[in-house]
């Protein structure tokens, strides 16, 4: 008795996917051979369009059930949970992977801010008019006093 | 009024213009004039000539299943309405060779599937899913063809509720989304995020509410 009830489910089955075309090409020729001679499976073919149709009109008459609304909600609220804990995954990996800024670059940018505070701005004289521009030019004093305030810029920040 | 039914009923099986082959069956029917009305359903043989196979009868009893079983094969409403047509075009042309009734469902359902496999191997249709909702949408219709077939449709498709809305939220799911929405199994298990192998176990399951309704 249970061997036919499984049988019957197992041919229940294989009419459904025939009907669903989730065959493979294969498996529909094979199935198709059946119907050749057997008319029990193929009043089963009728059977279960009919029943496949009668699913459709509920579907297509009704709204979703209650139970598949919070279903649908509850999978909502997951994925939403899921993205959002991707994309802090992804900030905080990208930000760990930022490279920290070197103390020989700590050290570049305060020797050319020294070198330019030692510049006497008055040095430089933009010209009145376009046309006569040229390339600004100053002359650099001979006293090196502006070596001796980069040096001392760099020993101060290797103190601290 | 039986011929004129008759009639009726073989038009509205076909979409294509009128050929000789409808022309053949409206003649056919016209001259069964005498034909009884209301007689018993089983007894399938021409009043007039009882040797023959009373089409009509036959008609009446058989079409509907018939034309479920090729929606099945051929998925196209079209085709089956053409696969209908040559069906009963052949049981007018070879049905007094028919003795038994009782073998005459086999017989038909034989001759469906030959035409169906015929017009098949000419129609290699492509069809997206909305077109399979709308042949199986489209047979139903066909099928109801008084108030009080389409009473007792209506009050099938609520039973059939009843049996779905007593499944769990999970394997309702499946059901919509493979019946209705026609999405494939593995598409199913890929949106729902849950192993291919339980999508087809709910299937199975579902199908199971569904036993009496298909069995």
């Amino acid at each position: 008795m249970n061997n036919n009830n499984s049988n019957q489910d197992e041919q229940s089955w294989d009419v459904f996917r025939y009907v669903a075309e989730e065959m493979t090409p294969d498996e529909e020729q094979r199935f198709e051979q059946l119907l050749e001679s057997d008319q029990a499976l193929r009043e089963q073919v009728a059977s279960m369009v009919s029943t496949m149709a009668m699913v459709d009109q509920v579907h297509a008459t009704s709204k979703v059930s209650p139970a598949i609304a919070k279903r649908a909600a509850k999978l909502r609220v997951r994925r939403l949970i899921v993205s959002v804990a991707a994309l802090v995954a992804i900030a905080t990996l990208a930000i760990n992977l930022m490279p920290a800024p070197s103390q020989a670059d700590a050290e570049t940018e305060s020797v050319a801010m020294a070198w330019a505070e030692s510049l006497e701005t008055d040095e430089f004289e933009l010209p009145e008019q376009e046309d006569s521009f040229e390339f600004a030019s100053f002359e650099i004093e001979s006293d090196d006093d502006w070596i001796a305030d980069v040096v001392a810029a760099v020993n101060e920040n290797n103190v601290n | 009024m039986v011929n004129k039914l008759a009639a009726r009923r073989i038009e509205s099986l076909s979409y294509a213009k009128p050929d000789n082959r409808f022309m053949f069956l409206t003649n056919r029917f016209d001259r069964l004039e005498d034909m009884k009305t209301g007689e018993d359903e089983t007894n399938l043989m021409d009043a007039k000539e009882p040797t023959r196979i009373d089409i009509e009868a036959a008609y009446r009893q058989h079409a509907d299943a018939l034309r479920w079983f090729l929606s099945g094969v051929l998925r196209n409403d079209a085709l089956v309405a053409d696969a209908l047509q040559a069906t009963f075009l052949k049981l007018m042309q070879q049905g007094d060779k028919l003795r038994d009734v009782t073998s005459l469902k086999s017989w038909l359902f034989q001759v469906a599937f030959n035409e169906a496999m015929l017009v098949k191997r000419k129609n290699k249709v492509v069809r997206d899913h909305s077109q399979q909702v709308a042949w199986r949408t489209e047979a139903i219709r066909k099928g109801e063809d008084s108030p009080e077939e389409s009473a007792l449709l209506g009050e099938q498709v609520e039973q059939v509720r009843a049996a779905i809305e007593q499944l769990s939220a999970d394997h309702q799911m499946v059901v919509r989304k493979r019946i209705y929405e026609g999405l494939k199994f593995r598409e199913i298990a890929e949106e729902l995020d849950v192993p291919l192998g339980t999508i087809l176990a709910r299937m199975q399951s579902a199908l199971k509410k569904l036993k009496p309704f298909f069995e």
